[in-house]
């Protein structure tokens, strides 16, 4: 399967938009997940605003995600 | 399709004392009232009219025996029951046997406990007395004197070329054990922290000998006391787990009837009273009221008051949530309750949550080889599983899999493999699939705008809804116009100055809707449609961790062989995997959309769940 080197480069651009996005993510999320338990651990009623608050920076791997696909469309066309 | 929670009334009940304890007879047989705190006022406790009631005299026996009867349960291992059929013996009757049985038993497990120690102690006995007849010397002689110190253990190689170092008089008892050396030791006492110093060189490890070790005579004298104490012991476990047996469904029974009866006893705690009169108050759903009501009033006759007043949007009354779905749709409430519980005056999104959330999960995972496999581990669960939460979940987690099931027709995916041209190919049609799950998303969340809407007016009224969640659906509109001005689509006179118009007069009402807040939260506008996206990134990442788990399979089935076993273990562990994570993030990410992109746009829940008396 061989690929240009201009395939090649878009689909590494793909790979990062996902990857780094995934990264901040997790940065954002770990510490409002440590919180997060916490707050559940003290009362059990308050697990609904805490996955609620957990997941909001999932939004960003989505972001990036969308990305990689409009670059590898590019790859294609 | 929207329904708000139970309507309620709040309930007084006024009567004359006599007839108190009839009152809460019947309540608590009717299971209708959610009782609450009768709040006395000011004026009420200087005039010194009305105090808080007390417990019927009763009340103390029977939490006495009510704790006796759960710690009985607890110690023989009989499970509580959520009920059981009433006693024909008296109260006192039943006190009389749980106090009986509760010091038959405790006499028993006291001995067991003497017994368990008196074997912990045998075992430490065993060990010094196993190490003395190994050295061959006599118990008495184990002393230390006022000349001589005493040390015993092991060291790692013989001791006495040490020990003559240190000093000329001792007497040692040595004998190999293993690697090490084991011994006794009795030196002179001003010799004797050199000693223990020379020795700790050599690795010393210190035994010490129990308490009192000497009364089990020889090894063979402790092992016949050690055998009949185990003998006793299983005498003994054998007579409590006889009592477990016999006692069990009386233990069930009278734990279910005693909680009741202590519930009954203690309720005026939550009453007014009079020196000859008590007033209840309480939460009873309207359609239930009038036969309540007349329950109570053909019962005690003119001993009694009984009045409903309705909650009002006026009242500052909060009434407790009791959601009114069919039995299918209540499953639903599990996730409503996980989030939190509507308050009174809000729409129940559990009707909206049936009909989405399996579609999304189904939209997720899609194939039908994953739906039926899930399908029959939902309902293997459920078989398994009590309880009243995991049974809702379960059902519904199996109306997904269903959903699943049919997506998989539509994607025409089979663990995987594509046996037909689908309806459509999610795999391959990715523009397609972001297409249906952003528009998925504006429905969606146009949905909970419009719900929110709803909840304003009906709370607050117009002006509310208009400058609350309406100006949310102003920008949205505003947006819309923008871009159809942007591609030529609006061709009118001053079509322009219009739309932006419009755009910069929603901005203002987000303003004024929202204060900052509102002006900071545009993008999320965007960044919720965009969200729904995942409803076909984390399929396909599903999809293509399938397909993989499947060349992997094929490619070993091609070298024949031994190759069929691998390739069948790949297949087995791969799909296992690949379904586990499916059933997370399918589940997961539904809720995710519901929780954060639909419930932020009208729901508020922290409403109390209605938890009627004798109930």
């Amino acid at each position: 399967m061989a690929v240009d080197i201009g395939t090649g480069l878009l689909a590494i651009g793909a790979g990062l938009a996902v990857g780094l996005s995934a990264i901040g993510a997790g940065i954002a999320e770990k510490s409002i997940g440590a919180a997060a338990v916490g707050a559940i651990v003290e009362d059990r009623k308050n697990f609904g605003v805490a996955l609620l608050f957990t997941v909001i920076p999932e939004t960003i791997v989505i972001f990036g995600l969308v990305i990689a696909i409009m670059v590898l469309q590019m790859a294609t066309a | 399709m929207i329904k708000t929670p139970e309507k309620m009334c709040k309930v007084s009940i006024a009567g004359s004392k006599k007839v108190l304890e009839d009152t809460i007879k019947i309540m608590h047989e009717r299971g209708t009232v959610h009782l609450v705190d009768y709040a006395i006022t000011k004026s009420e406790k200087e005039g010194g009219v009305f105090s808080i009631g007390n417990s019927f005299e009763r009340a103390d026996d029977l939490s006495i025996a009510l704790v006796k009867a759960r710690s009985l349960m607890r110690t023989l291992g009989v499970e509580i029951v959520s009920s059981a059929t009433s006693m024909q013996e008296s109260e006192k009757i039943i006190e009389k046997r749980i106090d009986w049985l509760h010091s038959v038993v405790s006499g028993l497990l006291d001995g067991k406990e003497e017994i368990e120690e008196e074997l912990r102690e045998i075992d430490r006995a065993r060990d010094a007395l196993n190490f003395i007849e190994m050295l061959g010397i006599d118990i008495d002689i184990l002393k230390e004197t006022e000349e001589l110190s005493m040390y015993t253990g092991f060291v790692n190689s013989n001791p006495e070329s040490v020990l003559k170092s240190v000093s000329k008089k001792f007497e040692l008892f040595s004998e190999k054990a293993g690697k090490e050396v084991a011994f006794v030791v009795f030196i002179e006492k001003e010799k004797g922290n050199e000693a223990l110093a020379g020795l700790k060189k050599l690795e010393f490890r210190d035994i010490e000998f129990p308490d009192n070790f000497e009364k089990y005579g020889t090894l063979a004298k402790l092992e016949k006391t050690a055998k009949s104490s185990e003998l006793e012991l299983i005498d003994l476990q054998t007579k409590i787990a006889r009592f477990g047996r016999v006692e069990g469904k009386f233990l069930q029974n009278s734990e279910y009837n005693l909680k009741r009866s202590s519930e009954k006893a203690e309720a005026p705690l939550k009453f007014a009273v009079s020196d000859n009169s008590f007033v209840i108050e309480g939460w009873i759903p309207q359609r239930k009221y009038s036969s309540f009501a007349k329950t109570l009033e053909t019962e005690l006759k003119d001993k009694i008051h009984v009045e409903c007043e309705e909650a009002s949007d006026e009242s500052q009354l909060s009434p407790p949530t009791e959601l009114q779905n069919p039995e299918l749709i209540n499953s639903f409430e599990f996730f409503v309750d996980l989030y939190s519980k509507p308050s009174y005056k809000e729409i129940d999104p559990t009707n909206f949550i049936f009909f989405t959330f399996p579609l999304f999960f189904g939209f997720i995972l899609g194939d039908v080889g994953y739906g039926v496999v899930t399908l029959a581990l939902f309902y293997g669960a459920k078989k398994i599983l009590t309880g009243k939460e995991a049974h809702s979940l379960l059902n519904a987690l199996m109306l997904a899999s269903l959903a699943t099931i049919i997506f998989g027709f539509i994607f025409g995916e089979f663990f995987g493999y594509e046996p037909y041209h689908p309806l459509l190919a999610r795999a391959h049609e990715v523009n397609m699939m972001l297409t249906i799950s952003v528009v998925v998303g504006i429905i969606h969340i146009n949905l909970g705008y419009f719900l929110g809407m709803l909840n304003d007016y009906r709370q607050k009224g117009v002006g509310y809804m208009i400058k609350h969640t309406g100006s949310w659906v102003g920008f949205e509109i505003a947006i819309l116009l923008v871009i159809l001005e942007i591609f030529g689509k609006l061709s009118f006179v001053y079509s322009t100055y219009l739309v932006y118009g419009a755009l910069a007069a929603s901005v203002i009402l987000l303003y004024i809707g929202h204060g900052i807040i509102g002006i900071i939260e545009i993008p999320s506008v965007l960044s919720n449609i965009l969200s729904y996206t995942r409803l076909f990134a984390v399929g396909l990442a599903s999809v293509a961790l399938a397909i993989i788990v499947n060349d992997f399979a094929g490619a070993a089935f091609v070298s024949g062989g031994f190759g069929y076993v691998t390739g069948v273990l790949i297949l087995v562990v791969g799909h296992t995997i690949n379904i586990a994570l499916g059933i997370l993030g399918g589940f997961l990410q539904s809720l995710r959309l519901h929780y954060v992109e639909f419930f932020t746009k009208f729901y508020k829940g922290g409403g109390e769940a209605y938890l009627p008396f004798g109930d």
